[in-house]
């Protein structure tokens, strides 16, 4: 009678064990770390070349020559961090001059501080010279820098 | 009497000493080495892993282990990702790639040891600030006994 008892006790926790072993799931996470580090940047894109047209006055017997962008240069300027832009005059003598848009404003004075992103910048430039321009094709290059405020 | 009862007390405490390794059996994570994170593209809107993390896990014999990654959490930096974010988590072991993205984020591991490579890539909708951010990809294996 008592074996019959343990004997049932037994089977019945060999079931159990048995249903619960079958059925039983762990479930382990683990957390990977990553670190990186966005180092400041700033970058030229390419740049599309703007076009010039030539204008000729003649006063008082004084031939003038003046050229003035009809399509500015454009170029885009990529930073992670606000940075100062400088535009140079042309290398040209006479009276010359560059002005620069920044995502289409006009800017006052030769530099600016261009926020973080991307921005696009227009160069225009201007020149005059007080004689008269041999006929023929002229190529002026205007410097832009960027520093760090 | 007593001995009848020695003997179902044995049968019983071996049918527990065949349940326990099974139950108490564990996967085991060794060998962690954290991941390097890089700002790709020109725009500065994509951090990913350019060194994997690695990780060894062992799954017991006996039991059958499934691993899921999910998607990498922010975890600190200069700015919280914005709405938009796209995150995916990667596993790679053998042949095996999980991507926590797609459908085959789970996939059965061997028993034993393996060394997993775990990266990530987050595309957010506006340019990373400079400095340094942290996260992570957590890696969930359930085992089960065979």
């Amino acid at each position: 009678m008592m074996f019959n008892r343990t004997a049932s006790v037994f089977c019945l926790t060999m079931a159990f064990t048995g249903i619960f072993s079958n059925q039983v799931t762990l479930a382990e996470s683990v957390n990977i770390q990553f670190r990186g580090v966005v180092e400041p940047r700033a970058s030229f894109g390419m740049s599309t070349p703007g076009k010039m047209e030539s204008s000729f006055s003649d006063k008082a017997g004084k031939g003038k020559n003046e050229f003035t962008s009809i399509t500015p240069a454009k170029i885009n300027v990529q930073t992670s961090n606000p940075i100062t832009i400088t535009v140079s005059s042309p290398d040209i003598f006479d009276i010359h001059s560059a002005t620069l848009k920044v995502n289409s404003v006009q800017v006052l004075g030769n530099n600016v501080t261009l926020p973080a992103g991307k921005n696009t910048v227009e160069v225009d430039m201007l020149s005059k010279q007080n004689r008269v321009f041999a006929p023929g094709t002229y190529n002026y290059d205007v410097t832009l820098t960027m520093v760090s405020p | 009497m007593l001995y009848r009862l020695a003997i179902a007390s044995g049968l019983l405490l071996a049918s527990f000493i065949n349940f326990i390794p099974n139950a108490l059996a564990e996967v085991k994570f060794s060998n962690l080495s954290p991941g390097v994170i890089e700002a790709k593209g020109v725009d500065f809107k994509v951090l990913e892993s350019v060194v994997p993390a690695n990780i060894n896990v062992n799954v017991p014999s006996g039991t059958t282990a499934q691993i899921t990654v999910l998607s990498p959490s922010f975890a600190s930096g200069p700015s919280r990702d914005p709405s938009g974010t796209k995150k995916v988590g990667f596993v790679e072991f053998g042949s095996n790639k999980l991507s926590s993205d797609g459908n085959n984020n789970t996939i059965t591991l061997p028993a034993e040891d393996t060394n997993l490579e775990v990266g990530l890539r987050v595309e957010r909708p506006v340019s990373f600030t400079p400095v340094t951010y942290n996260y992570f990809v957590n890696l969930s294996v359930t085992i089960a006994p065979q």
